[in-house]
């Protein structure tokens, strides 16, 4: 009966036609030969094994349909013939498949399958970020976790399953000058670094030792998500043997900076111009007010070179120990934007960051020559590669209030799960885990932990090529 | 001996046998459901083309579990296995809103099928961890439950990866099945 028609017999020898040109004859995620097996929704034809990946997906991500045993209706056809196969699918889904990235080979374990086959289409880690849409509420992909624990041997584990679909608005890029005058917090010196976190995103420099001073000159990158709170900026003090020790902290507040880049999203009408001003106020960290400036970038890595320049910003860092060190003091200079062709309606975020520390100092005190003293070492040019990671922003907070919305019963006692038809004998079973959302809220802090404890000291001035593997390295890894 | 003796001993304790066959469409886990009970695990699954079927003992049942694919073309084959079963299990992907109608016209054939007449039904309203997923109770109604006249069900949340809900199943099978109940020994089963 169902509601859609089913295929005409033209539209079904069309989708086998379809299966016999040649891009088709193989696996459109492991390469095995012959495939029979397709994604309706996705249009891709796979074999055997990737087909069951892809039903483990949910037919939200992947509607799997054997050529052979399934009966097709018009639209799966049409959506499969509008594809137009497997070259052209991943011509989509690996456009921005890491270089030495191997895929999954015929012979591949199930898990291997598994990993690529969730990071093709479930995460679209691989896709062009502009392109990396949020998938729509009901086809949210995330897992509740009723399984957390025992079967993440089957790629169902937390941290993948929480990671959904997320959508970037662009890259923010913090370069890391130098810190002055930081707190002690070992016997005489401490071993600062320092640590930017954006939603469930962290970065980190790495750690110098014995330096009150300390030099970085990195650039860290983070994606910016569609739903960003604010940036913040850590420092701790790394200890080989205990905790690291937290020195200071600030929050920076990207919207100032998201909006002037979408309100001017058309690069090619604007040239270097002022675009907005950015107040000194008791709820950001600012210590003066800041402007907000359109500037021509020669980022190679952007489509159009529009730039977002934040001048002379400086950052008021609570010290944890208020008696000993009332402030840090931070300085952010240059705050560059750039904006994808607006077509896409998604800029890609570029942020230089010059940052200065300061301790105990006066508010108006030292920045100008800082700043100043520091102008030369700025670098404007890319150092290259991406930095694409999962980001688990709806993890926190709205998550239990979603989950409620589409869960009725999510945290509900009684006993939803079971209709009875005749024969009642109310042995009902709650299955609802009602501490889920727990899990849900707990993730970050742990994995910023770990990260932190996992880095040993590096020298100071090492280049920058290498810190940033170090932090995609780590980035990825969670 | 050794198989009169466990007859005795089956006898003794009542071991019953229940034969079920486990249908639904393609992709609702059936499979995964029937080895979670099986052996406990969650196994990766291809596509069922022909059947799996298991032994599973539950409390004093021993359940004979057919589970039979759900490719479109597959389902004309499901009517060979209705003779003599006593129990159906439907396994409905929750997820799947798209494909309940298609979910309920499957189910209606299958229950009204004369040999299924019989049969209790048990609804597994499968993959309950998702997010989005029908509740028991819209799976209910989009597979026409309620209309059912002199028919015994039961609807079940499930999550077979977890196993939520599976042996909840069972449990309500097992003690339905008392009042038809016939004591079999296990050697003699018939297929």
């Amino acid at each position: 009966m169902s509601e859609k028609e089913k295929a005409s017999p033209a539209s079904v020898r069309k989708l086998k036609e379809l299966l016999h040109i040649r891009d088709n004859r193989f696996c459109a995620d492991c390469g095995a030969p012959d495939p029979k097996w397709a994604s309706a929704n996705i249009g891709v034809f796979v074999c055997l094994k990737c087909c069951a990946v892809h039903r483990s997906l949910g037919t939200h991500i992947s509607k799997v349909l054997s050529v052979s045993l399934d009966e097709w209706t018009e639209d799966e056809i049409e959506s499969m013939l509008e594809v137009g196969g497997n070259s052209y699918a991943n011509a989509i889904y690996e456009a921005f498949l890491p270089q030495g990235y191997s895929k999954p080979n015929p012979d591949a374990s199930h898990e291997e399958r598994t990993k690529f086959i969730r990071s093709k289409y479930e995460l679209q880690e691989f896709l062009k970020p502009s392109l990396r849409i949020v998938s729509s509420k009901s086809s949210s992909s995330s897992f509740r976790s009723c399984n957390s624990g025992k079967d993440s041997e089957s790629g169902f584990d937390l941290d993948l399953s929480q990671a959904g679909m997320v959508e970037y608005i662009g890259i923010l890029k913090v370069k890391v000058i130098k810190g002055t005058n930081l707190a002690i917090r070992d016997m005489l010196s401490s071993d600062p670094y320092i640590v930017l976190t954006l939603g469930k995103q962290t970065a980190q420099t790495t750690v110098i030792k014995s330096n009150l001073n300390p030099v970085w000159n990195e650039e860290l990158k983070l994606a910016v998500p569609e739903k960003h709170g604010p940036l913040k900026l850590q420092v701790f003090d790394h200890d080989m043997l205990s905790k690291d020790d937290l020195m200071g902290d600030a929050e920076v507040d990207l919207q100032p900076m998201i909006t002037a880049a979408m309100a001017f999203g058309d690069p090619d009408l604007l040239a270097d111009m002022q675009i907005g001003k950015w107040l000194q106020s008791n709820d950001n960290a600012l210590t003066k007010d800041s402007t907000i400036n359109i500037v021509d970038g020669k980022d190679p890595m952007a489509y159009h070179n529009l730039v977002v320049h934040y001048e002379d910003r400086e950052y008021w860092i609570d010290n944890v120990n208020e008696d000993l060190y009332s402030y840090l003091k931070m300085v952010a200079d240059v705050y560059k934007l750039i904006v994808m062709p607006s077509r896409w309606n998604i800029s890609d975020v570029e942020v230089e960051d010059e940052v200065e520390e300061d301790v105990g100092g006066d508010e108006g005190e030292m920045t100008e020559e800082n700043v100043r003293g520091d102008g030369g070492g700025m670098v404007e040019g890319d150092v290259g590669g991406e930095v694409r990671e999962k980001v688990e922003d709806r993890k926190d907070g709205d998550v239990s209030k979603l989950l409620k919305k589409i869960y009725p019963f999510f945290d509900s006692d009684d006993d939803d799960w079971i209709i009875e038809g005749e024969s009642n004998d109310g042995d009902g079973n709650d299955s609802t885990d009602g501490d889920d959302d727990e899990k849900f809220k707990d993730e970050g802090n742990d994995e910023l932990l770990s990260n932190v404890n996992s880095i040993e000291s590096v020298d100071s001035l090492s280049s920058n090529d290498e810190s940033d593997s170090k932090i995609r390295k780590k980035a990825s890894s969670y | 001996m050794g198989q009169a003796f466990r007859k005795l001993f089956d006898a003794f304790f009542g071991l019953k046998e229940m034969r079920v066959v486990m249908l639904g469409l393609d992709a609702a886990g059936k499979t995964t459901i029937l080895y979670k009970l099986h052996i406990g695990e969650v196994l990766s699954t291809v596509p069922t083309i022909g059947f799996n079927v298991e032994k599973v003992q539950y409390k004093n049942v021993m359940f004979t579990v057919w589970d039979v694919g759900g490719q479109e073309k597959l389902r004309p084959l499901w009517r060979h296995y209705f003779n003599n079963t006593d129990g159906l299990i439907y396994v409905v992907d929750s997820l799947d809103r798209e494909r309940i109608g298609m979910a309920k016209q499957e189910f209606q054939a299958i229950i009204m099928d004369p040999f299924m007449l019989d049969s209790v039904i048990l609804v597994f309203a499968n993959k309950q961890d998702l997010r989005g997923a029908m509740t028991p109770m819209e799976v209910c109604e989009g597979l026409g439950l309620y209309d059912l006249r002199n028919r015994v069900w039961h609807i079940q949340g499930t999550c077979a990866i977890s196993g939520e809900g599976l042996y909840e199943g069972l449990d309500w099978l097992a003690t339905t099945l008392k009042p038809f109940g016939r004591s079999v020994s296990v050697g003699s089963s018939s297929f």
